[in-house]
Parts: C-alpha cells; sequence; structure tokens
C-alpha cells in the first residue's frame, strides 16, 4: 500500500527560491569492455535468457585497465560541460556521488575538479549507495539556490566490478561500471529544479550490505518490495509539492535497478511504459550512475521534453530513497 | 483492514496476482508449478507484497524460495493468517 502521508507535510505552501538550480549540461561515461550475460552467466549456471528475463540486462561495461572511478568520472565531467556550453573555470563547486571510490582519501571530487581544470572548487563526496546522485543533486541545488555557488558539476559514478562477487547470482548479473554526470547553474536555461524529497530507514539496512572491502550481499525478494515502494511514494511526494499529478509528468526517470523494478514503479504509479525510462539493457545497474547516464542518453535521443516535467526517483542501500522534479522550458 | 484469508479468498487473490504477473491463467491450477508458468523469485516478491497488502500475512525471501507449486503458496499463506 502506498502511504499518502510517507513525507512529512509542509507546512504552507513553500516559497519557490528567488535563485533557482537549472540542469544545463549532461554527460556520461561507459568503459569500453562490454560484458554479455553468457560470460557473466557462465560462471552461474545460468543463460542469456535467465538473466534478460530476471533483469532486462542484455549486456554492461566493466571497467578495463586504464579505468578507475577517477577518469571515469572526469570523462563525464567533462562531457557535462561541453553539452552545457559552460568551461571549467565556470565550475566552483564539484560533487561526486559514489560507494566506489579509489581512495579512502583523497576523495573523488577534488581529483575530478582538478583533472577537468576546475582546481580550488569547493569539493567533496557524497555517499548514499544507489540514492547519492539525486541527494548530490539536492546538496548542490541548495548551494546554488542560496548564493553559495554559482555552477556544480554533479557526477555520479561507480566501479561495481569492485566490490561485487562474480559467483553470487543475486548481484554478479545486475551490477555495471560507468559514470554520469550534470552541470547545474545557479539561473539560467535547461531542467530546473523543484522539489526533491529524501528518505531513509536505517532499521532495515539488513537488505543491502557490502562489509569495507568486501562484497555487495542483497536480499532481493525484500530489497525489490522495499524499492517498489519507496521510488512510489516519494515520486508522488514530489508531484503533491510541486502542485501537479502524475498527469503533468512527461517522463519519469527511475534508477535503473533492474527492468523488473522499473516495470513495478510504472504499473504502481499506473504509468504508460513509454512515459518511464528503462535503458538497463546496456548499461546495467551502476548504482550513483544510472540517474545521470539515463538522463543523458534520453537527451541525446532526445527524449527529454523542450518544455514539460521529468521526475527523477532513486532507492538505495541504506535503505535510502528520494525522488526530484525537473522541469523545463520555464523561465529561471 | 485486512481480509480475511480463508482457503477461497487466498486462492482467489493468488491466482488473480499470478495472471496479472504474467501467467497463463488457464494453467494455475494448485499443482503447477512456478518454474512451468515462468513465475520467478521477483515475481513471488510481487506476489508476497499484494498478500501483506490484502491479507497482513507477511512473506519473506525464505518463506518462498522452497516453494514450487502454487498450492504449496496457498497453504502458506492460509497457514500464516492463523
Amino acid at each position: 500500500m502506498l502511504r499518502p502521508d510517507a513525507f512529512p507535510a509542509l507546512t504552507g505552501a513553500p516559497a519557490l527560491p528567488a535563485t533557482r538550480a537549472v540542469v544545463q549540461g549532461l554527460g556520461s561515461a561507459l568503459p569500453e569492455r562490454a560484458v554479455g550475460n553468457d560470460e557473466v552467466g557462465a560462471l552461474l549456471g545460468v543463460d542469456d535468457a535467465w538473466i534478460r528475463r530476471r533483469t532486462g540486462i542484455a549486456s554492461r561495461r566493466r571497467a578495463g585497465e586504464g579505468d578507475s572511478t577517477t577518469t571515469l568520472a572526469t570523462t563525464a565531467a567533462l562531457a557535462a560541460l561541453d553539452d552545457s556550453g559552460l568551461t571549467p573555470d565556470d565550475v566552483d563547486l564539484v560533487l561526486v556521488a559514489t560507494m566506489t571510490p579509489d581512495f579512502a582519501t583523497p576523495q573523488v571530487a577534488p581529483l575530478v575538479a582538478a583533472a577537468i581544470g576546475a582546481g580550488g572548487a569547493g569539493a567533496f563526496d557524497v555517499a548514499a549507495a544507489c540514492t547519492a546522485w539525486l541527494s548530490a543533486l539536492g546538496a548542490a541545488a541548495s548551494f546554488l539556490e542560496t548564493g553559495r555557488a554559482t555552477c556544480a558539476v554533479v557526477v555520479g559514478v561507480e566501479v561495481m566490478s569492485r566490490v561485487i562477487d562474480p559467483l553470487d547470482r543475486s548481484t554478479a548479473i545486475l551490477f555495471a561500471d560507468g559514470a554520469g554526470a550534470a552541470v547545474v547553474t545557479a539561473g539560467g536555461e535547461g531542467g530546473v529544479v523543484g522539489p526533491l524529497v529524501l528518505g531513509s530507514d536505517g532499521s532495515s539496512a539488513e537488505h543491502i550490505t557490502c562489509p569495507v572491502g568486501g562484497v555487495v550481499a542483497m536480499d532481493g525478494h525484500a530489497t525489490f518490495q522495499r524499492a517498489v515502494t519507496a521510488m512510489c511514494e516519494s515520486a508522488l511526494a514530489v508531484c503533491d509539492r510541486a502542485g501537479i499529478t502524475l498527469d503533468d509528468v512527461d517522463l519519469v526517470v527511475p534508477h535503473q535497478a533492474n527492468s523488473r523494478i522499473i516495470a513495478a514503479v510504472g504499473e504502481r504509479l499506473g504509468l504508460d511504459p513509454s512515459r518511464v525510462l528503462d535503458v538497463i539493457e546496456h548499461s546495467g545497474n551502476t548504482s550513483s550512475a544510472t540517474i545521470p547516464i539515463a538522463l543523458a542518453g534520453a537527451r541525446a535521443d532526445g527524449r527529454l521534453p523542450d518544455a514539460g516535467n521529468v521526475l527523477l526517483a532513486a532507492f538505495g542501500a541504506g535503505l535510502t530513497w528520494g525522488a526530484a522534479l525537473l522541469t523545463f522550458g520555464t523561465d529561471a | 483492514m485486512a481480509a480475511t484469508a480463508t482457503p477461497e479468498a487466498v486462492e482467489t487473490t493468488v491466482v488473480k496476482s499470478l495472471a496479472e504477473l504474467g501467467a497463463d491463467e488457464a494453467a494455475l491450477t494448485r499443482d503447477a508449478e512456478f518454474e512451468a508458468l515462468d513465475i520467478d523469485s521477483l515475481d513471488l516478491a510481487e506476489l508476497a507484497q499484494i498478500v501483506e497488502e490484502e491479507f497482513g500475512v507477511v512473506l519473506k525471501g525464505p518463506d518462498v524460495s522452497d516453494l514450487k507449486t502454487v498450492g504449496q503458496v496457498i497453504d502458506l499463506i492460509v497457514a500464516k493468517a492463523v
């Protein structure tokens, strides 16, 4: 059952900030090496048909010799900057969402800032598993709306292959490597960041865990149920706060966790599949990178509306979850 | 308010839900095996969510992982509702 009170009610209509955060550029970076289901399945005693049926995935990218979290993040960031028409000199904030940094310290963000030529920018990583890019978008938007930054690069990047057991059927078929990024500015033309909600349930943390230096363990049954419920409730809360209904949403972009979860979210929300983005087939589940990768792809395919609403929804370990609205075609 | 989990009510809900999840309704007999119906563990996770909402009966992953037939899941739900 979806709870209408899943998120605390805001008292009074929240005033829109005078300065809006606007997504102006999108980009992605996927490792070159594509790994098909036959290769992954061979170690698990399952075949291509089994994996496709269960996940919707046909192939996924895996980091190669020259790839690291930092290099993938940097490439995605540069692609987003290029798409935005802005330059590294404009950037004063770099946020990197990841659960697979290259080092315990330094964090990925300052390394990316230096690599893209924005050395000196404020820079920090954001950790909230698969929800982290949404969390980072919220943080960036808040900095931009309050005059604490003017131009942010928000990256989601994972080298999940480092933390996956190739012999664990529940995770080895799903997770993948890659990076996506957005350039978000104070004002300007693009996707205006509207209401954004975040939630968590640490009492259910045991469903998805990964000890430091270990591998991800996931209860697929519980994760499926919690992910569908949380993403639906978050999506409805964001619509409610924006004063719109799902009928006003042109495209829903859920975290690309599993095609079955994406489909269940769409069904529960009563949405035609054409309005729910599912691009997991050849990119797999790249955790915090799935949403920016999906957005960058949607931009390239012309699927983002020139004027309209795009609703993002995420769910991840923690448990954590959230949703956000991007509105295109309005003045900021 | 949860509905009463009589064997008849549970069977109706299970059959209807499995059909909605893609199973061939004509094939949904008590002896029908999930594997033959192409019902997998994620379908059972969705079924479990429907059953919890309808009857208040909680089915966790380990509860369903060994179930093989439609009849077995119906019986489990009825047993847990008591």
